[in-house]
């Protein structure tokens, strides 16, 4: 027997200093102190936190100063109403003893039962109830995600496996994508305020740096853990940042106020990355679509226009344009022998009145008189001898006949004419040629 | 640093300047010349979608504040940027 096993009666009530108390002593002290000093069946009202419900339930109950650690054995916890939880403001009935193994004083409970909601949810239904009034959670405000960020502000603790899920996402998907990691604590009592100062400083220099969105996200954890981001000065700067904001908060079950803020809320952080960063390889697919469109329609538009070039093609003024001419040239030719033949009788007409005038010059002609046995004679200065007075001795006279000339001296004085043949003369002069070739 | 606009539009930009084209040549407004420039203006918006499909990013960077209250991103971690 080693000096822990002393009975208790033994060992004095105070530590000695001299005589130092085993760790087992100190328990079994305590385990009596307990038990001598709390009624062995009590009932304590608090809030149910760090909740675990495997077989047995483990959790805490806590109010605003103090926390318990609770036991809830298996054949207890089946009997327990549904609803029990983080969050959950319930009256506990058990037994508290202290369990050495662990040197911690617990709540065994037997009996549990909710009171309400916990304090933590009721204000957080107040918050959720203002801000919806407030247009927080306005669908209409929620701003359009863009549809290829190309760098995204991740606003979320360095540590957090949140963070990773996000960069593997994201090099899955567009390696393109450039992610910004602002690192704030994620929890405890300074989260909300680093939270919202990183939101509200993306909000007011993101766009310089090219920040299309933001991912604010978080692991999961119990409802304390969390509820940096059920404060309203975080709500606040959601509300307020110029730049989408996608939220993953905690578990798909966890609601946070700044989820539904947020212009889209997520399940994950993984689900975050791939509802904001777009597939490569679809966009590349699409790209390949609006090529082949593109091609398609310009392929459509010049085969088209070889048609209706072709079309104009065969058109009979450029096919055949002999055809479109043959009508021309056909009235042309018409017309042109119409010309002829007008042309031909005029020709006609007009020679047969040609030889008529010649037959008639031939009647009046000189050479005709002649022909009938007639001449004339010309004087020295070649002019027509028609008087007797034009002729002196010695003149030399060319008499005209039809087949030549004779030529004669005058030799005599001219003798004195006729009477009647000289009365005649003048007047036939007075009235012209014609009657002397008649 | 973000390189998206010194080489072109953005991706969103080309594809909404791709698809106004193509809905113009679609109603056949366009005549045949403008249409084939369309055409060469397509391929090539296309050609700067498929760029910005094709980049790499370094895994990621970290923003930080400055004392004069400023936020920049710290560009000291590095990693391939291709």
């Amino acid at each position: 027997m080693n000096m822990s096993r002393l009975p208790f009666e033994s060992e004095p009530l105070e530590p000695t200093h001299d005589r130092p108390l085993s760790v087992s002593t100190l328990a079994q002290r305590i385990k009596a102190a307990v038990a001598a000093g709390l009624p062995g069946k009590l009932r304590v009202v608090g809030e149910v936190s760090n909740f675990s419900d495997r077989s047995h339930w483990f959790f805490s109950l806590k109010d605003e100063s103090a926390t318990l650690r609770c036991v809830m054995f298996a054949s207890a916890a089946r009997r327990a109403p549904s609803g029990i939880g983080n969050g959950v403001q319930v009256v506990a009935s058990g037994r508290v003893d202290f369990y050495d193994a662990q040197g911690s004083v617990q709540l065994y409970v037997d009996e549990i039962a909710p009171v309400g909601r916990g304090d933590l949810e009721q204000r957080l239904r107040e918050l959720m109830e203002e801000l919806r009034q407030l247009g927080y959670f306005d669908a209409e405000l929620k701003r359009a995600l863009p549809a290829l960020p190309r760098t995204v502000a991740v606003v979320t603790s360095r540590a957090a496996a949140a963070l990773q899920d996000v960069i593997n996402t994201a090099q899955q998907r567009w390696a393109g994508c450039r992610l910004l990691l602002k690192d704030v604590r994620v929890q405890g009592e300074a989260a909300a305020e680093e939270i919202a100062h990183a939101i509200r400083q993306i909000s007011r220099h993101g766009r310089k740096l090219g920040i299309d969105a933001v991912i604010l996200t978080r692991g999961g954890g119990s409802i304390e853990d969390l509820w940096a981001f059920n404060e309203r000065v975080v709500a606040d700067a959601i509300y307020e940042c110029a730049i989408p904001v996608v939220a993953a908060i905690g578990h798909e079950t966890d609601t946070t106020v700044a989820e539904l803020v947020a212009d889209l809320r997520c399940a994950t952080p993984t689900q975050a990355a791939m509802t904001l960063i777009p597939d490569a390889a679809t966009l590349h697919h699409q790209a390949d679509q609006l090529h082949e469109r593109l091609t398609l329609l310009i392929k459509r538009r010049i085969e088209h226009a070889r048609q209706r070039v072709d079309a104009a093609g065969r058109s009979r003024l450029i096919a055949r344009p002999d055809q479109m001419l043959a009508p021309v040239r056909e009235r042309l030719e018409r017309l042109t022998r119409q010309l002829d033949q007008a042309a031909g009788r005029r020709v006609v007409q007009g020679l047969s009145r040609v030889d008529a005038l010649d037959r008639q010059l031939r009647s009046v002609s000189p050479v005709s008189v002649l022909q009938r046995g007639y001449s004339y004679t010309l004087g020295p200065d070649g002019q027509l001898i028609r008087s007797q007075t034009q002729a002196k001795p010695g003149d030399r006279l060319i008499t005209v006949l039809v087949d030549g000339r004779v030529t004669s001296v005058v030799d005599g004085a001219a003798s004195p004419p006729a009477p009647k043949l000289k009365s005649r003369k003048p007047r036939r002069r007075v009235q012209g040629q014609d009657t002397l070739f008649e | 640093m973000t390189q998206s606009n010194q080489d072109g539009p953005r991706f969103e930009e080309a594809v909404d300047q791709l698809e106004a084209l193509i809905e113009k040549v679609e109603s056949g407004e366009v005549g045949l010349e403008e249409a084939m420039q369309h055409y060469e203006a397509g391929q090539a918006l296309i050609k700067r979608c498929r760029a910005i499909l094709d980049a790499a990013e370094r895994k990621i960077a970290e923003l930080t504040d400055t004392e004069d209250g400023r936020l920049v991103v710290d560009d000291e971690e590095d990693g391939p940027e291709s």
